[in-house]
């Protein structure tokens, strides 16, 4: 999995974050250092198609995101999907 | 590294400048290129289709330029062979084969410190692949070669034809190609000409050009394509 939106909504999945407490998310979870440059374009990408939208903070340079209804949809239908993947990986293995 | 968020279109900027200056101090990241790339991206988000392929044109253009002029230049040495009678050009093909072996070129790498920074084995394909043999008349041979160095590239020129007028002596060339014929004369009739510049580097950089340009739309109906896929 390393597609930055699928991390970025995968993050965002626990709570409304900064850009840089998402950085910082990822990396912890996924293993993958996201760049400043990848990491905002997968936010534009995001908020243009619904997916997140930003939050009121007293913070104007550190601006939270929080995950919308959509951006949850289209997240457990993604990852549904590698979920089907994993499982068939997994058992051909085993039966290998 | 915050100057290259000017990078980024003015749309972009006021939207997320300020966020992303914050992410760079907190981060601390150095990284250029990523910047570079999301800054490219944006760009491109709001270019037009002709816009695309005129920017990618010129930047391949540059490129290529840029490629031409730091590469050396490379010089030609040509001399004509005539043979008496006219002979096929498997005839040119088994004497070639016979004159430049390993052992004869090897000593030619030697003797003019060809590719000093190269491999042995590794000169001699490098050599091998700079020599030209092509029949320009049924009793007619150009046989040229090309190299970095103009001095060495007539010596080299002089020493290749030596090889196949003394593999032209041996018995096998003949049994080899044309078993029934008598053997061939074999004469310089131009001895290997004074160097000259095998490709004109103005010529080199504009060959890349429409490659640049047809990256340019691909790129652009890619993009473009994408954007369609967005907003569905």
């Amino acid at each position: 999995m390393s597609d930055p939106t699928l991390l970025v909504l995968a993050s965002l999945a626990e709570g409304d974050k900064h850009g840089y407490a998402m950085m910082e998310d990822i990396e912890r979870f996924a293993g993958v250092r996201l760049g400043p440059g990848t990491l905002y374009g997968a936010i534009t990408r995001l908020e243009e198609r619904g997916w997140i939208g930003p939050v009121k903070s007293r913070d104007e340079r550190r601006q939270p995101y929080r995950i919308t209804a959509a951006g949850q949809e289209h997240l457990a239908e993604q990852l549904a999907g590698l979920n089907r993947v994993v499982k068939t990986g997994l058992s051909r293995l085993r039966q290998a | 590294m915050k100057f290259l968020i000017k990078l980024y279109p003015a749309w972009w900027r006021q939207r997320y400048g300020t966020e992303m200056e914050a992410l760079l101090e907190d981060s601390g990241s150095r990284d250029a290129w990523d910047l570079l790339r999301g800054a490219m991206q944006m760009q491109m988000k709001t270019w037009s289709f002709w816009r695309i392929v005129t920017v990618c044109g010129m930047a391949g253009a540059l490129l290529a330029v840029v490629a031409a002029f730091s590469m050396p230049y490379r010089y030609q040495s040509t001399a004509i062979l005539k043979t008496s009678p006219a002979r096929s050009t498997a005839y040119w093909d088994t004497l070639a084969t016979e004159a430049f072996t390993p052992q004869s070129l090897s000593a030619i790498v030697r003797q003019e410190n060809l590719y000093s920074n190269a491999p042995p084995e590794d000169s001699i394909d490098r050599l091998r692949r700079g020599i030209r043999i092509a029949t320009v008349a049924p009793d007619l041979a150009q046989v040229s070669f090309a190299y970095e160095d103009p001095i060495a590239v007539q010596r080299v020129s002089q020493a290749l034809i030596g090889r196949l007028i003394a593999a032209n002596l041996t018995t096998s060339v003949v049994k080899a190609s044309e078993q029934s014929a008598p053997g061939a004369r074999l004469e310089v009739l131009q001895s290997p000409s004074r160097p000259k510049k095998q490709v004109a580097k103005l010529g080199l950089a504009s060959l890349p050009f429409p490659l640049g340009l047809l990256f340019g739309v691909v790129l652009a109906l890619i993009l473009r394509r994408r954007a369609a896929v967005a907003k569905t």
